[in-house]
């Protein structure tokens, strides 16, 4: 009965888990948001343009709102990079961890018999 | 299925329940943090072992003392996973875990006595209300046993998982003996499975913490960089209150989820998305919001309210920074334009009337003012009022009303109260050290439904259980029904719950100490005695008021006199009696004059009796009010708000139809017998409407008084008297020469006590008066009134 749950149930639910933590990863670093913001000014600081024919006083906001523009972008792409690495070794971890799953009973026995060997 | 077949099956879905039994899950983790510390101490030697050449040789047998350790922990580990794939198993199965574990451990022989012997099974017992002690009696002095083999459970939905309410239900029907033991504890089968079910709920509610790694709870984590992209309002967050944590309830019950939902699907809808949130519980609608604000955090809302955020103002930090028309009008629009800015915030304004008014008082207009911004797509409002205010204040302003989506809070049911409470306990028992039973949470309820009226559910019912809780002597008993109906009773001098013995005794004998005040009338005390019966019993409908009666007869034959009787007998206090003069309110105006009056007399006392005199002069608006009021036993105040009169005795007392009462003496008739004919009359002549007069529970007649009782009246009047004077000092002898003389000066039969009383004060008491001046009659001296006395 064990063993059927160890190479059967256990691995859905192992898989379950790790899905779990990778929906998590990408919700923590907000990567969907992040990516659809990606050029959206830091925080809403940007001006209003002002009416009127005044060239310098435009010039001057559309400086200022690309430099908001430009902050967020740097932010975020940070924020993205390091949210998309941190969720690509989640992605990888559960290959070692299977196999680690798979050869655990193994494991146990060498560690055991070993040890006893070691012991006496 | 029988429990033999449901154990086999259990015990192939369930593998681990042998284990489980065996060593419990507890104590396995026990084992594996004690191996794991060995682990770390085989590491420390083998380094140590390692570093000095004299323990060298030992580092070998570390190695392999270490690599058992570590087979065994991963061997638990192993073992730990397995376990908790059964204990969190999410697909479908014949019954969940625990239940599983408690029909594994069941005695093939006694069902009962195994189930009973669980730690389960005994809570299930205790929380219903058994004490550990009867429990044990019944276990020891029992007759049959139960076999594994004559149970069958079934669940209570079909084709659904079998609970431990279903197991507990199972036993109870069919263990006879068992079921005998209960009900006469006063456990009924519906009480256990509730009682059962509550258990389970809690058990799911911890469950459902326990797994970490679960969706649900990894969830609750709140990401980051979600408003990186909406701005901050600088300005309106000066004037921002914290909100208050949301209930820790289950969510699937929360009692406020109908509202939340509303909420939701108003501020979701983007278009005049603003909502005005009307209830009376303050913290009710701010629970609503805090509830929103956590299924925001949690990502469980509609999709156009993900990434927003709930911002509490603070009214009276607003005002009293902005404390003239100029500032308050500048720092108004500019909060507001930095919320629009901002471009996610939901703006709550709690005391958004109090805010109103605010304005008013420096000259400014808040609906004005902020209209503009309930339009804004970028900006949503929720403004919390009470009814009274809303229908005040807000209803009839048209301009602003258009823009707000109101939303009434529903009144909160009993069911949905007991479910609250159930949670709210637990942790009252954490921090209190006590143990509520379920019936004690009914009663609860009930009583909170029931005896106060004005405080608002589940909030009363919550203050009452943590009452019980502070006033709890012994912490090690568990608090039942009958401390809830003491608590009640001190609270509102009503009595209610079991009889004692002094009240069945005061109660069957109730004729009797209601004559020692009245004389005669033995149709009438007998009415009122039966109905106060029928009240204290529980027998009468919850849904009225404890007792309705009209009064008729004439003037001074005890009608006042028996009301205050009343009051004495079951309030024990004969001064818990409204009186209203119904003859004030016979113009066209007058009901909503009552109606004022009446709702604040009941307010400011919601028990007692509610005395009418001279019914029949009330204007007919006045008794189509009392059609609803004796009927239902609520009426609607002026501002809408309900009026609960079924905590009340009504008394109605009319002199009308005493003419027809005193023909009918004269003629020697039986006024009982003829007691339709005279109430037949008072319909004719349009005094009341046959509707009126049904409602009550007794038309109850007074005949006028005959000379043997207008005697015994004078004596009770003289012996009043001198009760007075004792309590000066002096003692006055009733004899029978001052009975007798009173007699003689105050025989009416028209106006009966009424004319004894005036006789009494306008002659017996001037005498004694002028006697006491003249005599220097000093205290402890006796005053003996012969005829030459009382000739003068």
């Amino acid at each position: 009965m064990y063993w059927k749950w160890h190479y059967g149930g256990a691995i859905r639910n192992l898989f379950q888990i790790w899905s779990n933590f990778v929906w998590f990863i990408f919700h923590f670093f907000s990567l969907g948001v992040l990516t659809r913001t990606l050029f959206a000014p830091w925080r809403r600081l940007d001006e209003g343009y002002a009416k009127g024919l005044a060239p310098e006083a435009w010039l001057q906001t559309l400086i200022v709102n690309g430099l908001m523009r430009t902050v967020g972008f740097i932010i975020r792409l940070i924020f993205i990079i390091v949210g998309s690495l941190v969720l690509l070794v989640m992605i990888i971890l559960i290959v070692p961890v299977l196999i680690i799953w798979l050869l655990l009973p193994i494991v146990i026995l060498t560690l055991f018999i070993s040890g006893l060997i070691l012991l006496f | 299925m029988n429990l033999i077949g449901l154990k086999k099956y259990l015990g192939s879905t369930y593998p681990v329940l042998p284990i489980e039994r065996l060593v419990s899950h507890r104590r396995r983790q026990q084992i594996r943090k004690l191996i794991g510390w060995g682990i770390v101490a085989v590491v420390i030697l083998i380094l140590v072992s390692f570093f000095r050449s004299d323990l060298n040789w030992l580092v070998w047998y570390w190695v392999g003392g270490g690599m058992i350790l570590v087979a065994l922990w991963l061997k638990i580990f192993l073992l730990e996973s397995f376990f908790f794939a059964a204990y969190f198993n999410d697909e479908p199965t014949l019954a969940d875990f625990e239940t599983a574990l408690l029909i594994h451990s069941l005695s093939t022989t006694d069902v009962t006595g195994s189930f009973l012997n669980t730690a389960l099974g005994r809570e299930i017992v205790r929380r219903a209300g058994v004490s550990d002690s009867a429990v044990h009696e019944f276990l020891t002095t029992r007759i049959s046993r139960l076999a594994l083999a004559q149970c069958v459970v079934t669940p209570m939905v079909a084709g659904e998982a079998i609970t431990l309410a279903d197991l507990a239900r199972a036993i109870y029907q069919t263990d006879r003996e068992f079921g005998q033991f209960l009900f006469k504890e006063g456990v009924q089968v519906a009480d256990l499975v509730a009682t059962a079910t509550w258990i389970v709920r809690t058990a799911a509610k911890r469950k459902s913490t326990e797994r970490w790694w679960s969706r649900e709870v990894l969830g609750r984590i709140p990401g980051i960089a979600k408003d990186w992209s909406y701005g901050r309002a600088y300005t309106l967050g000066r004037y921002i209150q914290p909100l208050p944590p949301a209930r820790e309830s289950n969510q699937e019950y929360n009692y406020n989820r109908g509202e939340v939902e509303k909420v939701e699907a108003v501020l979701a809808r983007g278009r005049e998305d603003n909502v005005m949130l009307v209830g009376d519980d303050n913290e009710r609608k701010l629970e609503i919001i805090a509830l929103l604000a956590k299924l925001i955090t949690e990502d469980k809302v509609l999709a156009p309210l993900a990434h927003k955020e709930i911002i509490l103002l603070d009214a009276a930090a607003f005002s009293a920074t902005n404390d003239d028309k100029g500032a308050f009008e500048r720092g108004f629009i500019k909060a507001m334009n930095d919320a629009v800015h901002a471009g996610n915030l939901i703006v709550v304004f709690p005391e958004f009337t109090a805010l109103a008014h605010s304005a008013q008082t420096l000259g400014s207009d808040l609906a004005g003012l902020i209209e503009p911004y309930l339009v804004s797509p970028d900006l949503q409002i929720v403004a919390l009022c009470t009814t009274d205010e809303f229908h005040r204040v807000w209803e009839g302003r048209m301009a602003v009303m258009e823009r707000f989506d109101k939303i009434i809070l529903t009144e909160v049911s009993g069911a949905a109260t007991l479910r609250v409470l159930e949670d709210e306990v637990l942790l009252i028992e954490r921090v209190q050290g006590v143990f509520f039973t379920r019936p004690a949470l009914q009663a609860i309820v009930e009583s909170a439904e029931r005896y106060f009226p004005g405080g608002i559910l589940p909030d009363a019912a919550i203050d009452l259980a943590f009452d019980l809780a502070s006033q709890k002597r012994d912490r090690h008993i568990p608090i039942t029904k009958g401390e809830v109906e003491t608590l009640i009773k001190t609270k509102t001098g009503i009595p209610i719950g079991v009889i004692s013995a002094d009240e069945r005794i005061k109660l069957v004998n109730l004729e009797q100490i209601l004559h020692q005040r009245i004389i005669g009338q033995a149709e009438a005390v007998t009415g009122v005695a039966n109905a106060l019966r029928r009240a204290r019993t529980g027998i009468s409908n919850p849904n009225r008021p404890l007792g309705t009666f009209l009064f008729l007869g004439p003037t001074g034959v005890g009608k006042t006199e028996t009301t205050k009787a009343l009051a004495q007998a079951y309030f024990s206090d004969d001064k818990k009696i409204h009186r209203l003069d119904m003859s004030e309110y016979s113009s066209t105006d007058a009901l909503d004059k009552l109606m004022g009056i009446l709702a604040d007399k009941i307010r400011e006392q919601p028990y007692g009796i509610l005395l009418l005199d001279e019914f029949e002069k009330a204007a007919s608006k006045v008794h189509n009010l009392f059609l609803q009021i004796l009927d239902e036993g609520f009426f609607s105040d002026s501002a809408g708000k309900r009026v609960n009169v079924r905590n009340h005795l009504i008394i109605a007392t009319s002199n009308a139809g005493s003419d027809l009462i005193w023909e009918t003496m004269k003629a020697g008739k039986d006024l009982l017998a003829e007691k339709n004919n005279i109430v037949d009359e008072l319909i004719k002549r349009d005094i009341f409407k046959p509707e009126l007069l049904n409602r009550f529970d007794g038309v109850i007649l007074f005949h006028p008084l005959r000379s043997e009782d207008l005697k015994q009246i004078a004596k009770l009047m003289l012996d009043k008297l001198a009760e007075r004077l004792r309590a000066r000092g002096t003692i006055l002898e009733v004899n029978n020469d001052l009975v007798n003389y009173l007699i003689e000066r105050g025989m009416d039969p028209k106006f009966g006590a009424r004319a004894m009383n005036r006789a009494i004060q306008d002659t017996v008491e001037q005498i004694v008066a002028n006697k006491i001046m003249l005599e220097n009659i000093k205290p402890g001296q006796t005053i003996v009134l012969t005829k030459a006395d009382l000739m003068i």
